[in-house]
């Protein structure tokens, strides 16, 4: 799930940081620069790993910051289709369930993705999974189980204003491509799961 | 930026949870002189700490670690799922077999369970609050000992 990325950038240590060890300043700026942040067709890059090269601290004119062209590893955070994760039930509704990682909000399952014979209880905004008889409810703060079965990231376009990005609910989900790349997006970086296979879903239901 | 390579080495996440922890320590003694960790940095890395304090990978050890790795070399398991194997660490075989592609063509019932005696031997229990209590049931000593070294520690 987690990654080693190796990419090549210009860094700038400003003056204010030389009192610093010169590797330590410049894995604070990478830090800065990428964490918390997706990389497009990469992943959400969780920090800098280490520095693996680093040219002399280039002074430009008028400019008293070091330069540095660097190599370095961050550590990414990108699930493998297919790949099996644990996270926490964040909310429901009709169009499906959000599970968090804490980290990571932007998770979906979407009701063609629940077990066969799960329903949408209206009254307590929670899906239910009806299975032999018995009501298997999935609230939220429940600890569930899930595949990862298609992941999609969208290019932020520079001139889309924040403000209206943030209303729209992150839910759309990636059914069609092109549907969802005409909306605004506001996540960058969104998968979509499954419970659809036996050992997947709350973990309470698998008994451990 | 150009990305050199965008799939390197796999990382577990017992490694990932050292690394943030270590860096942890290592803004708190620079904090003071330089604010450099910024709230991005301070966020992400809080969360995943969260995430991660939450997981198998909280009570993992490199020991334990490199036990597995050498117990699990002769099964033919791809990297990834070893990988998840560590990271999810199955308690029961319909667990592992999520984990695992194709498992019924690939292993036996006996062999899946010959992978899980190897998991419960060399990685540490962990488990969610409502399996703390069926394990209790199973295994009265361990859990003596877990509870003897919770009342130590609020002493």
């Amino acid at each position: 799930m987690f990654v080693l990325t190796t990419v090549s950038d210009t860094v700038k240590v400003e003056p204010t940081h030389f009192r610093k060890d010169p590797i330590d300043a410049i894995k604070d700026e990478i830090n800065r620069k990428f964490a918390n942040r997706v990389i497009h067709q990469v992943g959400l890059c969780i920090s800098a790993f280490d520095i693996l090269e680093t040219s002399d601290g280039l002074i430009y004119h008028s400019d008293g910051g070091l330069n540095y062209e660097t190599t370095f590893r961050l550590v990414v955070f990108r699930p493998f289709i297919g790949e099996v994760l644990v996270g926490k039930i964040r909310s429901s509704s009709e169009k499906g369930i959000k599970v968090s990682l804490h980290f990571m909000d932007d998770i979906i399952i979407p009701p063609s993705c629940l077990p066969e014979n799960s329903e949408f209880d209206t009254q307590e905004q929670v899906w239910v999974w009806k299975y032999d008889g018995n009501d298997l409810f999935m609230d939220p703060g429940e600890i569930i189980r899930f595949r990862v079965v298609e992941e999609l990231f969208i290019e932020a376009a520079p001139e889309a204003p924040r403000k209206e990005a943030a209303d729209v609910t992150p839910i759309t989900l990636p059914l069609s491509k092109e549907k969802s790349e005409l909306k605004i997006q506001p996540s960058p970086y969104s998968l979509t799961c499954s419970i659809q296979e036996d050992g997947l879903g709350l973990l309470a239901w698998w008994g451990s | 930026m150009k990305i050199e390579k965008a799939f390197g080495p796999l990382l577990s996440n017992y490694e990932v949870l050292a690394l943030l922890k270590e860096q942890e320590t290592y803004q708190k003694t620079q904090s003071k002189l330089d604010p450099i960790a910024t709230s991005n940095l301070l966020t992400v890395q809080f969360e995943t700490l969260k995430f991660l304090n939450e997981s198998p990978a909280s009570v993992q050890t490199p020991d334990a670690l490199q036990q597995y790795m050498e117990a699990m070399k002769d099964w033919k398991l791809t990297k990834a799922e070893k990988l998840q194997i560590l990271n999810l660490r199955p308690k029961s075989a319909v667990e592992l077999l999520i984990l695992i592609e194709e498992c019924e063509e690939r292993f036996t019932v006996e062999q899946l369970e010959d992978i899980l005696g190897i998991v419960e031997q060399t990685l540490p229990y962990y488990g969610a609050e409502e399996d703390a209590e069926m394990q209790d049931q199973e295994q009265p000593v361990e859990e003596e000992t877990t509870e003897e070294q919770v009342v130590v520690d609020v002493v």
